[in-house]
């Protein structure tokens, strides 16, 4: 009796947000009714047979959690880092490099933005832990900086803004829309 | 912060996997990294493991990783991609998912157009496919105790609710 009765604080917190992820029926009134149920169930079989059920991999997502810890780098940088990391899942280019080396420039960058008021250079902890060079990380972080300060239109004159959307919010220290883009200066 | 004896520092491209596994092969047998420490009071931080998963983690990566692959795609383009992916990121926001969901989306999507050719109709299909797959890996809110209702009583008129690349139908509506 005693435990019914008990409130479990996250249980009832996840309870009121009232959102689940998405299921097959969502994913087909997300789409507009474009696909079908059985066209998603098909899907999902033929996706994962393809990828022999191998769904447990790398991201750039973990990398940049340990190299945030290393750093043990203040809210702002995390926040930037999150913001640059995630604006580069949607540009095939990026996909050249390794996850983990598009997290470690995405960090990069975001120590070196002068806002956020952290420092300069390559910070030794991370060239240590990561093992990269700094030119390896300053290609990759200058592709990032010019992703970030684009903003895609498509032909049908549709912006493609939804990570700078997001990172715009409150929720996210405003970080994409307060603070300047991110520049990589060449040091020699 | 690290002792004294880093290796010195390389620029040929082999350099990078071995640094990382001398540094990750030093400390952990026997101790935990200095760099970890500070994680050992809280157990769910698996300071005691955590140069092993990450260890594994970068050497996985070269197998686990796609490559750039639209030029072998006849009918879908980077373009395309972004604007799917645009799409799948305020999917993601709106039904409030983990990053982790995120990141495994894009990837299986990677993963699977490298392998197969995707036509412009099924793009979105590949999508919100590998998104509802990559809940199912990430996600811990289950979805079967929600009613019926729920979905559009939370997310209301403010769904994500667009049909892309279907050819011959009008452009999306603006996502508000």
């Amino acid at each position: 009796m005693i435990l019914t009765h008990h409130p479990n604080p996250f249980r009832d917190l996840l309870r009121s947000s009232q959102i689940y992820p998405p299921e097959v029926r969502d994913c087909v009134y997300i789409t507009d009714n474009a696909y079908t149920r059985q066209e998603v169930l098909d899907m999902e079989q033929d996706m994962l047979e393809t990828l022999k059920f191998h769904i447990t991999v790398p991201t750039a997502y973990p990398f940049l959690m340990r190299y945030l810890s290393i750093l043990d780098a203040n809210q702002l940088v995390k926040t930037a880092s999150h913001y640059y990391t995630e604006r580069t899942l949607q540009e095939h280019d990026m996909l050249r490099f390794e996850p983990s080396l598009v997290s470690c420039a995405a960090v990069y960058l975001a120590f070196n933005n002068e806002d956020f008021g952290s420092g300069t250079g390559f910070p030794t902890n991370l060239k240590d832990y990561s093992g990269y060079s700094e030119e390896e990380i300053v290609e990759c972080a200058s592709l990032i900086a010019k992703k970030v300060g684009e903003e895609p239109v498509t032909a049908s004159r549709r912006q493609l803004v939804a990570v700078k959307k997001k990172y715009s919010t409150e929720k996210f220290g405003n970080i994409a829309d307060k603070y300047d883009n991110p520049v990589v200066e060449v040091m020699k | 912060m690290k002792s004294s004896d880093t290796p010195p520092s390389s620029s040929s491209t082999a350099m990078p996997l071995e640094h990382r596994l001398r540094y990750d092969k030093k400390p952990h047998s026997d101790d935990v990294c200095v760099l970890d420490r500070k994680d050992l009071a809280d157990p769910l931080l698996v300071a005691n493991y955590i140069t092993d998963m990450y260890q594994h983690l970068f050497r996985a990566q070269p197998d686990n990783c796609p490559g750039t692959y639209m030029d072998n795609q006849a009918d879908i383009n980077s373009k395309m991609r972004a604007i799917l992916i645009d799409w799948l990121i305020e999917v993601h926001m709106k039904f409030k998912l983990v990053p982790e969901t995120l990141y495994l989306c894009v990837n299986v999507i990677d993963r699977y157009c490298e392998l197969k050719p995707v036509p412009r109709a099924k793009l979105q299909l590949v999508g919100v496919t590998a998104l509802l797959i990559a809940c199912k890996y990430e996600e811990v809110r289950r979805s079967e105790e929600r009613s019926d209702e729920l979905i559009t009583l939370a997310l209301g008129t403010k769904i994500v609710h667009a049909r892309i690349f279907v050819q011959d139908t009008p452009p999306p509506r603006p996502l508000q």
